[in-house]
C-alpha cells in the first residue's frame, strides 16, 4: 500500500449531534483528494481528527503504515502533517517570515531557512512583505501565508481545509494554481476540502463527498 | 530632599520585591490564562525553604558569603520540584476550562499549600537574618542603607529585562507567543504545548519563591505571609495589566511608590492606599494600565 | 402547573429549626446560629454566581453588616437586634448602591479582582483605623428585643430563632427572586448577554439589582455574626472569609437556596471536628474537598459555568 494517510471509520459527536459517522478516507503518495461538503456536513471535524486537535470516538487515524490515532497533536505535526485551518490563525504580532518558521522551529529543523527558501519557490507571491508582522496583511495575503505555513510543515501530507472558501476569484485561481505546481512537484500529498466543486474538481486526482457526517466515494475526475 | 530620597528609595525597594513576585504571576496568566492564587504559598515556600537552608549553612559555621548563593538557590528547587508538580499532578487536568474554574482551582491549592508549609515548617516564625548583613551598608545622602536591598533592587531589572528578551527575542520566546494567541494552532504546528506550559509554571514558580526566598532575610518567615503578598501581586498584575510583564513593571512601581509616599506622609492608610489605586485603576480601565489589548485574532 | 414546594418546604424546616432551640444542646445550636449568619453571605454568592459573578470580596458586605452594628452598639450602646439588623443591611445597600455602578459592569476575573480589592481596602481602613478598634476589633452589648433585655441564656436562644426566621424569610424572597422575571434574565445572562440585550432587558440592571440583593443578606449575616459572637474583627472582611463563601457556593451549588445554609452547616461542623482531631489541616481539607468537587463533579455541583464551557 501506498497509502500516506488513511481514515478508517472515523465518529465524532458534539453534544449528541453527530459531525462524523464511520468517515473512510485514503489518500495515497502524490495525490490530490478533495472533500466536498456543504457548511455542517463535517469536512472541518474530519480535518481536525486528522490533526489530532480532537479525538473521534472510533476508528483509527493512520499515517505511513502508522496508526496515530493515540498520538497527541504536536506529535503528529512533528511527523509531517501541515494544516491550513479555513480562518488562516497566524500569529498577528508576528512577522510573516516567523509565522512560517513557527513549524519548523517547533520540531527542531536544522536547516530551517532552507525550507522557507523551498517553500518560497512555491509561493513567491508572499516574499516582499516577509519581514512585515501577520496583522499588516490583507486577508488574501494572509491566506497565502498559511498555505506557505502549512507547507513548510507538511512534507508529509497537507491539509487545507476549505481555502478557497470566501476569497476573491483572483485569490482562487493563483491557489490553486500553486496546489497544481505542488502536484507537479510530485512529491507533496494533499487533502483539500470545499463546499463545492467550482475551484476543486479540476485539480484533484479523486473526490470523496461528506453529507452529514458520512462520506461516499464521488465519481472520479480524472487528473487535473 | 532626605525624605523624598527616602520615599523613591523605599518606594524602589518596596516595588523590586513586588515585582519578582507578579511577574511570574503574570507570565503564568499571560501564557496559560491562569490567575495562580497558589503564587503565594509558592513565594512562602521559598522563604521558608530559603530560611531552613541559611540557619543549617550558618549553624554548621560553612562559608558565610556562599550562604549568600543559597537563597536562589532555594527559589530554583522550590520553583522546579513544588511547580513541576502542582501542573503535571493538577492543572495539567483542568485545561480548556473556564479561567473562573482555574482560578478557584488554584485557590483550593493555595489552602492545602497553606497548611502543608505549617505541618512541615511548624507554626514558630523562622529567622534567616545572617545573608541580610553580608553585605554591608552604604549611605545614600544622610540615610544608610543596607547593600542587600539595592542588589535586590538591581536583581529585579535583570529579571525584568531577562523575561522580556526571553519572550520578545528568543525562539522558544516566539513559540510561546505562538501558544498565547492560539493554543490550539499552535498544537497543530507541533508546538508542544503541554511541555511549555510546564516549563512555564516552573518558571513563573521559581519567581514566586525567588522574592520569598530573597525577603526571608528581611523579614520573620510565619504562616500567612503567602496571604498577604499574593493579594499584593493581584493589585499590582491588574494595575499593570493581566499578561504584560512591562506591566507588572509599571505597576510595581506605581504600588511600590505609592506604598512609600503613604509610608512616610500618611502612615494610616498605608494598607488602603495599595487597593484603592487598583480599584481606581480597574474602575477606569479594566484591563489595567498596560494591558495587551485583547488579542485580534486574524 | 405543579405547586411550587420551596416555600412549603422552607416553612417546615424553619418550624423544626425553631423547635429544634428546646433540644439542641448549646454548642450545636451557637454552631447552626453562626452557619446560617454565613449562609446568608453564600446566599449572595450564588445569587450572583447564577448571573456568571464570582465575587472573592463578598466579605465587604459581611463586615460592613458586622461593623455597623458592632460601632454602634459600641459607641451608642443601642443594643436593639431589630434595629442593628435594619442598620446592618441599610448600609450594605447603601454602600453597593455606589460601588455596584462599577460593579455590574465587570465580569468573570475582573469581576472576582475588583471585589477582593474592594473588600481589602476596607479591610485596610479597618485594620489601621484606631477609632474602629484596628486589629483588635470591638465589642458589643448583650442583645435587647424590642426592648425586651433578657439574661444571657435566654438572649442567645432568642438570637438563634430571630436568625432561623431571617433566614427563612431570606430565603423564601430569594427563591422568589429566582423564580421571577429578573431570576431567569441572570440567568441568561450568564449564558449569553448579548441575547438578553436583544431581549430588550439591561444586563447591567440585572447583575445590579443582584449585586444589590447580595449586598443585602451579606450585610444581614454580618450584623447576626457580630451580635452572636459579640465582638467585631477584621477577619470579618478579610479575604479568606470571602474565600469561605465560595467555597460553601461552590460546593454546595447553585440550583436550590437551600444549599448555602447545608452547606454552610456542613463546613462548621467539619471545621468543629476538624480542629479538634487534625489541627493545621483544616484548609487543606477544604482545598481537597474543593479540588476534587471540581475535577469530578463539575456539571453536579458546579452549574455556574457548565453553560458557558461548552461555548469556549
Amino acid at each position: 500500500m501506498n497509502a500516506v494517510l488513511e481514515v478508517r471509520g472515523v465518529s465524532k459527536s458534539f453534544g449528541g449531534v453527530v459531525a462524523a459517522a464511520d468517515l473512510d478516507v485514503t489518500v495515497e503518495r502524490g495525490e490530490i483528494v478533495g472533500i466536498i461538503g456543504a457548511n455542517g456536513a463535517g469536512k472541518t471535524t474530519l480535518m481536525r481528527a486528522i490533526c489530532g486537535l480532537l479525538l473521534a470516538a472510533r476508528g483509527r487515524v493512520v499515517l505511513d503504515g502508522r496508526d496515530v490515532t493515540r498520538l497527541p497533536a504536536h506529535r503528529r505535526a512533528r511527523l509531517g502533517v501541515g494544516y491550513m485551518p479555513e480562518d488562516r490563525r497566524l500569529v498577528p504580532q508576528l512577522p510573516v517570515r516567523d509565522n512560517i518558521l513557527l513549524p519548523l522551529w517547533a520540531r527542531g529543523v536544522a536547516d530551517a531557512e532552507a525550507r522557507l527558501a523551498e517553500v518560497l519557490r512555491f509561493v513567491p507571491d508572499i516574499e516582499p512583505f516577509l519581514a512585515r508582522p501577520a496583522l499588516r496583511l490583507s486577508g488574501g495575503q494572509q491566506k497565502l501565508v498559511a498555505l506557505a505555513r502549512a507547507l513548510a510543515a507538511g512534507e508529509r501530507v497537507l491539509l487545507l481545509d476549505e481555502p478557497f472558501e470566501g476569497v476573491a476569484p483572483a485569490l482562487a485561481r493563483r491557489l490553486a494554481e500553486i496546489l497544481e505546481s505542488l502536484g507537479h512537484a510530485g512529491q507533496r500529498t494533499i487533502l483539500v476540502s470545499g463546499s463545492d466543486y467550482t475551484h476543486t474538481a479540476g485539480l484533484v486526482d479523486r473526490l470523496y463527498a461528506i453529507e452529514r457526517g458520512r462520506v461516499e466515494p464521488a465519481a472520479p475526475t480524472g487528473a487535473g | 530632599m532626605t525624605t523624598t530620597i527616602a520615599i523613591v528609595l523605599d518606594g524602589l525597594l518596596y516595588a523590586a520585591w513586588l515585582f519578582l513576585v507578579a511577574v511570574g504571576l503574570t507570565l503564568v496568566y499571560g501564557v496559560m490564562r491562569i490567575l495562580n492564587v497558589a503564587h503565594g504559598s509558592l513565594y512562602a515556600l521559598g522563604a521558608y525553604v530559603a530560611a531552613w537552608a541559611v540557619q543549617l549553612w550558618f549553624a554548621n559555621r560553612l562559608p558565610a558569603a556562599a550562604g549568600l548563593l543559597l537563597l536562589p538557590l532555594a527559589a530554583l528547587l522550590v520553583g522546579v520540584v513544588a511547580g513541576t508538580a502542582i501542573e503535571r499532578g493538577v492543572l495539567r487536568f483542568t485545561y480548556g476550562r473556564h479561567e473562573l474554574v482555574l482560578l478557584l482551582v488554584t485557590y483550593a491549592l493555595f489552602l492545602i499549600l497553606e497548611d502543608l508549609v505549617k505541618l512541615v515548617f511548624g507554626v514558630d516564625p523562622c529567622f534567616a537574618y545572617q545573608p541580610y548583613g553580608l553585605l554591608g551598608v552604604v549611605r545614600i545622602g544622610r540615610l544608610p542603607y543596607s547593600l542587600y536591598d539595592l542588589v535586590l533592587i538591581g536583581l529585579a531589572v535583570v529579571v525584568g529585562l531577562s523575561v522580556w528578551l526571553w519572550l520578545e527575542k528568543t525562539r522558544s520566546g516566539r513559540l510561546l507567543l505562538a501558544v498565547i494567541h492560539d493554543r490550539e494552532m499552535a498544537m497543530a504546528m507541533g508546538i508542544d504545548v503541554g511541555r511549555l506550559f510546564t516549563v512555564t509554571f516552573a518558571a513563573g514558580a521559581t519567581l514566586a519563591a525567588l522574592g520569598g526566598a530573597l525577603a526571608a532575610p528581611r523579614i520573620s518567615v510565619v504562616p500567612g505571609i503567602g496571604v498577604e503578598v499574593i493579594v499584593l501581586a493581584f493589585a499590582v498584575v491588574a494595575t499593570g495589566g493581566l499578561g504584560s510583564v512591562p506591566g507588572a513593571m509599571i505597576g510595581s512601581l506605581v504600588v511600590g511608590l505609592v506604598r512609600a509616599v503613604a509610608v512616610h506622609l500618611l502612615p494610616q492608610v498605608e494598607l488602603f492606599v495599595i487597593y484603592a489605586v487598583m480599584a481606581a485603576v480597574l474602575a477606569v480601565r479594566p484591563q489595567g494600565l498596560f494591558a495587551r489589548a485583547e488579542v485580534r485574532r486574524i | 402547573m405543579r405547586r411550587d414546594p420551596v416555600p412549603a418546604a422552607i416553612a417546615l424546616l424553619a418550624l423544626l429549626l425553631l423547635a429544634g432551640a428546646l433540644v439542641l444542646p448549646d454548642w450545636l445550636r451557637f454552631l447552626l446560629l453562626l452557619a446560617f449568619a454565613k449562609g446568608l453571605a453564600v446566599l449572595g454568592v450564588v445569587t450572583l454566581m447564577r448571573g456568571g459573578l464570582v465575587s472573592f470580596g463578598q466579605g465587604l458586605y459581611f463586615g460592613l453588616g458586622g461593623y455597623a452594628a458592632g460601632m454602634t452598639g459600641h459607641f451608642t450602646g443601642f443594643s436593639d437586634v431589630f434595629g442593628l439588623l435594619l442598620l446592618g443591611i441599610a448600609v450594605s445597600v447603601a454602600v453597593a448602591l455606589v460601588l455596584g455602578l462599577v460593579m455590574a459592569r465587570y465580569r468573570e476575573i475582573f469581576f472576582a479582582m475588583l471585589s477582593l480589592a474592594f473588600s481589602m481596602v476596607f479591610y485596610g481602613v479597618l485594620v489601621r483605623s484606631e477609632v474602629l478598634g484596628s486589629t483588635d476589633g470591638s465589642n458589643l452589648p448583650q442583645p435587647t428585643f424590642l426592648g425586651y433585655a433578657p439574661e444571657a441564656a435566654t438572649g442567645r436562644v432568642l438570637l438563634y430563632l430571630l436568625t432561623v426566621l431571617v433566614v427563612a424569610v431570606a430565603a423564601f424572597l430569594v427563591h422568589r427572586w429566582y423564580r421571577s422575571l429578573w431570576g431567569h434574565l441572570a440567568e441568561a445572562a450568564r449564558e449569553n448577554e448579548v441575547r438578553v440585550e436583544y431581549l430588550g432587558a439591561s444586563v447591567f440592571r440585572v447583575h445590579y439589582a443582584d449585586y444589590l440583593l447580595a449586598a443585602a443578606t451579606a450585610g444581614a449575616g454580618g450584623v447576626l455574626t457580630a451580635v452572636a459572637v459579640g465582638h467585631v474583627d477584621p477577619t470579618l472582611t478579610y479575604w479568606t472569609t470571602s474565600g469561605e463563601f465560595v467555597f460553601v457556593a461552590l460546593v454546595g451549588g447553585t440550583g436550590s437556596v437551600f444549599a448555602p445554609f447545608a452547606g454552610a452547616v456542613l463546613l462548621e461542623l467539619v471545621r468543629t471536628f476538624a480542629f479538634a482531631w487534625l489541627p493545621y489541616s483544616w484548609q487543606m481539607i477544604l482545598g481537597a474537598v474543593m479540588l476534587l468537587v471540581i475535577l469530578f463533579l463539575p456539571g453536579g455541583l458546579w452549574s455556574l459555568v457548565a453553560g458557558r464551557e461548552a461555548r469556549t
